[in-house]
């Protein structure tokens, strides 16, 4: 299987086994997002089978809280969660991923750390007692060295 | 050597330090012997950035594993999302072929990993030192009621033979003096969609804190540092506290020093 490219709907329905779903519809009944407007999984499940579902940055994918409750309850161990994983992947591939997590990435790249570093750390951490937190420049170069073989490694909409 | 490295991933030293300063209270009254793992980076994290890429995912957690190994340290994680993403790549890893791929990956920066690391969460580390280690370095014990707000990824990955997460933190409160008066298995902070959709996020935040406060708790605990942030910072209608703060708290602790005053609900 070729990782440098996320897997596409027909890849990711064939590698996530729903033709076992049996429209039972556990995964959607405790979803707490789905209640509020959210995802709805058992559609996702049945919108990959079909290959109708909708990658765009409106997608219900992306109204996920990825708390994986649905993966836990499927009695026919079909994993909506990671399903919906593998879809975004495709989504942000087609430049689709919210803002959040595109910034978080950025933040990785530049010092390893998905939350910034902020004077106010810097205070606190002083407060504290705790030793400063300094970037490792050695660490991120490694980080980004095993990223440039994925994905990941694009950064030409940065 | 040390016994063990402390991972303690991005968003608690940056923003939540004074849960890292609760951590290590409990971890030097413990008698651990730890160092802070150098050379650290994300884990990746498994909402946002996982979505964005799975394989960048695996290859950023393969090689703090692989790191760890390298050491011959195994992981402590302070977050339930470090400890979900190291534990899931753990167990993915232990499947040869996959192993052999990411290794190939790894190999550029001289990194191989066997598959001889244990991830451990600072709930079960502290668990799995005993009810009479932890009950005879009690100083203070924390006589109240309490919701207990597993998260939804502390119960991601397997804990010990014979425990479930949830019977690991109810001990581990009875064992700090508190009396659990609501169980939150599969109650939802919101965190996953903070930022994203904030209207979703905090409707299932309100419907999660309000369960709570209908128990009769005073103070919601976490062993998640995200949900923390959405309690303490976002919901603001029941005080929070880190596992770390309550079982620091228990073990003498003293507010000030582990940084109490920066809680935004009291």
């Amino acid at each position: 299987m070729e990782l440098n490219r996320p897997l596409e709907v027909d890849e990711i329905a064939r590698a996530s086994n729903l033709d076992r779903c049996t429209g039972c519809h556990r995964c959607t009944r405790v979803c707490p997002a789905s209640e509020h407007g959210g995802v709805v999984p058992h559609q996702v499940v049945a919108e990959t089978q079909e290959g109708t579902v909708d990658l765009s940055q409106d997608s219900m994918i992306w109204k996920c809280l990825m708390c994986n409750i649905c993966s836990h309850v499927c009695p026919v161990r079909i994993n909506p969660s990671y399903l919906i994983t593998l879809l975004r992947n495709a989504s942000a591939e087609r430049g689709h991923a919210p803002k959040r997590y595109m910034e978080a990435r950025s933040m990785v790249r530049s010092s390893g750390r998905s939350f910034p570093n902020t004077r106010l750390t810097s205070k606190m951490r002083g407060e504290l007692g705790l030793p400063p937190l300094n970037d490792d420049q050695e660490a991120v170069d490694e980080l980004l060295m095993l990223w440039s073989t994925t994905p990941m490694g694009d950064d030409g909409d940065e | 050597m040390n016994e063990i490295y402390l991972y303690t991933g991005c968003l608690i030293p940056t923003r939540l330090p004074h849960l890292e300063r609760a951590s290590t209270f409990v971890l030097d009254a413990l008698g651990v012997d730890y160092e802070r793992m150098p050379g650290q980076t994300c884990c990746v994290e498994p909402i946002g950035l996982r979505s964005l890429g799975v394989e960048a995912w695996m290859v950023g957690a393969a090689r703090i594993l692989a790191m760890a190994e390298r050491d011959g340290r195994d992981l402590l994680t302070l977050c339930n999302g470090c400890y979900m993403s190291l534990s899931q790549a753990r167990m993915l890893l232990m499947d040869l072929d996959e192993r052999a791929r990411v290794n190939r990956v790894l190999e550029p920066i001289d990194l191989e990993y066997g598959g001889d690391v244990n991830v451990w969460n600072v709930a079960e580390f502290v668990h799995a030192m005993g009810k009479r280690k932890f009950k005879d370095t009690v100083r203070s014990p924390q006589r109240r009621q309490v919701a207990l707000h597993p998260g939804c990824h502390m119960t991601e990955a397997p804990i010990m033979d014979g425990f479930d997460a949830l019977s690991i933190l109810e001990d581990i409160l009875t064992w700090c003096g508190a009396e659990v008066v609501c169980w939150g298995e599969g109650m939802c902070c919101g965190g996953g969609l903070s930022g994203v959709d904030d209207r979703i996020s905090k409707a299932v935040m309100d419907a999660t804190l309000t369960t709570y406060r209908d128990s009769g708790a005073g103070t919601v605990i976490t062993p998640c540092p995200f949900c923390f942030i959405q309690f303490d910072v976002r919901g603001r209608s029941l005080p929070a506290l880190f596992l770390t703060q309550l079982m620091a708290l228990a073990l003498g602790a003293d507010e000030e020093a582990i940084g109490l005053r920066y809680h935004r609900t009291r």
